[in-house]
């Protein structure tokens, strides 16, 4: 069996700062196991850059970061700060090669301000906040959070999480959001962008050529914006919901399949367009659903 | 740790330095905070520059200084302490003639392109990116309404198109600086997305032509422009 490189293990307080972990920030073999940790203050930044495999980074009630898990291969691991922050990571390729799949499994306070980078890895998090980002590595974030921005060129994006603001943007990657978030602001080029709350207070969710699906109870007051070009918006809405709603198309057709009304035709003649302003229920929340030439549906679920 | 040249760090920001030191260097900036904090500084003043009218603009004192001390520190003659312009006569403007030369025509052609879209944004005010300022299209033939603070919103407007287009000329200089450094299916897959907006964009304006006063073609259209900023934001962060 393989030794386990353990490099610093320290499970005191913060108020013993170990020394800089530059001094410890030497490579980790590259087929061995990985076992680091070290003191990290309450609030302190966590930056991270992993290109390739996946990392897991989870939230302990602890005033200490540790690491686990494997680094391929060939490639270089880099762990480096003290316990005001600290950066760690798989180093990239300066000739641009492709880097080796490698797993970890991150431990930070709680509170910690969670920077990750990735290029393919998979990004899991639990009960962390901040800045997730990744080129085509799907990402999932769960737990109750303070903030979350996540960022992907062509990654799925997937949000389960309790969060007073979170900001969500992928291109082509399937974007889903459920969880308790408040205040939303969500958006897609081509991917398709799935809304499943009864939470959100304020939300905007916009695509391009992705389709948009709403399904869930606007909050009492709630403002709720969905924007779309090519794509089609579909709203899922309990029968006795209380809302106010205003669809406009400018080229595609509204669907109601909730009450009776139709459309009024768009300004355009035959551009296929129109306008549907509703009010169900007592009014309250107030939907606004703009499209280019995309279909506009809403039914009852 | 060794860190990358003075040369390099503002090669990279200019992106003359060759591919293969890019890279190098690129990585470099990725385990380095001090180096990555240069080199952004550089780009940001880079930028600044391309944002000014002139030529012999003055450069942001809260920018330059550290640069320039670290510069400072390296050369055998002072420098004078008032020479934080551009145009002075110091020795680090006659140390690198082609760097500054450079910016030089790239400020002026800036200058050139900044006017020329506030001309063209106020005479199509469907370039509009921002929902809250919405003038009606044929504004300029109509009385101009006024904002809160008695500014005519048609000032407003083209404020708000040249921030736009300073923003995304700012963002596509910087990725097409970094272009070399993403990997060819990154790019695939930003290039086409670009596409798939810039043709949403084009179709809404053609739209907008046929129907000026729409304020829902509008909206998308402003919601178009922030797709696409968001997008090259994060082609950037991608590098």
């Amino acid at each position: 069996m393989q030794a386990i490189a353990l490099f610093a293990m320290v499970a005191g307080a913060a108020g013993s700062p170990i020394a800089a972990l530059g001094a410890v920030s030497a490579g980790a073999q590259a087929s061995e196991p990985l076992i680091r940790a070290h003191a990290l203050a309450a609030g302190a930044p966590v930056k991270i850059f992993f290109p390739a495999g996946t990392i897991r980074i989870e939230a302990w009630d602890r005033d200490s970061i540790e690491v686990r898990g494997h680094i391929a291969q060939h490639e270089r691991f880099f762990m480096a700060g003290d316990v005001h922050g600290v950066k760690l990571g798989v180093d990239d390729h300066p000739d641009g090669s492709p880097v080796a799949a490698s797993d970890v499994v991150l431990y930070v306070p709680r509170s910690s301000q969670i920077s990750v980078k990735s290029v393919s890895a998979a990004i899991t998090g639990t009960s962390t906040a901040g800045w997730f980002y990744s080129v085509s590595g799907a990402i999932h974030l769960s737990g109750q959070s303070r903030s979350v921005e996540v960022e992907s060129l062509a990654g799925d994006v997937t949000l389960d999480v309790n969060a007073p603001w979170v900001r969500a943007r992928t291109g082509d990657g399937h974007l889903v959001v459920r969880g308790a978030p408040e205040d939303i602001d969500a958006a897609t080029v081509r991917g398709p962008l799935d809304i499943e709350s009864a939470t959100i207070v304020h939300g905007r969710f916009a695509s391009v050529q992705g389709d948009i699906r709403f399904l869930g109870a606007p909050v009492a007051n709630g403002l709720l914006e969905f924007s779309n070009h090519g794509g089609t918006v579909s709203l899922l809405l309990p029968r006795a919901v209380s809302a106010t709603l205003d669809l406009s198309s400018i080229e595609g057709p509204i669907e109601n399949r909730f009450t009776q009304l139709r459309p009024a035709a768009g300004a355009t003649p035959g551009s296929g367009g129109g306008t549907l302003h509703l009010q169900l229920g007592g009014g309250g929340p107030r939907l606004t659903v703009r499209t280019f030439k995309g279909a506009i549906r809403l039914q009852a679920r | 740790m060794t860190h990358i040249t003075e040369d390099e760090r503002q090669g990279l920001a200019d992106g003359t330095l060759n591919a293969e030191d890019a890279a190098r260097a690129a990585a470099h900036l990725v385990v380095c905070e001090a180096c990555a904090a240069d080199v952004s500084q550089l780009r940001t003043l880079m930028h600044r520059l391309h944002a000014a009218a002139s030529a012999s603009a003055t450069l942001d004192e809260d920018l330059w200084p550290a640069i320039r001390d670290r510069i400072e520190s390296s050369k055998v003659i002072a420098l004078d302490a008032s020479s934080g312009t551009r145009d002075s006569r110091s020795p680090v403007a006659r140390r690198r003639p082609v760097w500054l030369g450079a910016m030089a025509v790239v400020g002026a052609a800036a200058a050139v392109i900044v006017a020329a879209v506030v001309l063209r944004s106020s005479r199509t005010p469907a370039v509009i990116p921002a929902v809250s300022v919405s003038p009606p299209a044929a504004s300029t033939a109509m009385p101009v309404p006024s904002g809160p603070a008695g500014i005519p919103a048609v000032t407003r407007v083209s404020d708000s198109a040249r921030a736009y287009q300073q923003q995304l000329q700012q963002l596509l200089d910087e990725i097409e600086m970094q272009r070399a450094m993403l990997g060819p299916s990154t790019t695939a897959v930003g290039d086409s997305d670009l596409q798939v907006i810039d043709h949403a964009i084009a179709e809404l304006k053609t739209a907008l032509e046929r129907d000026p006063n729409n304020t829902v073609l509008r909206q998308l259209l402003a919601e178009s422009y922030q797709q696409k900023l968001d997008l090259l934001r994060r082609l950037r962060n991608a590098s």
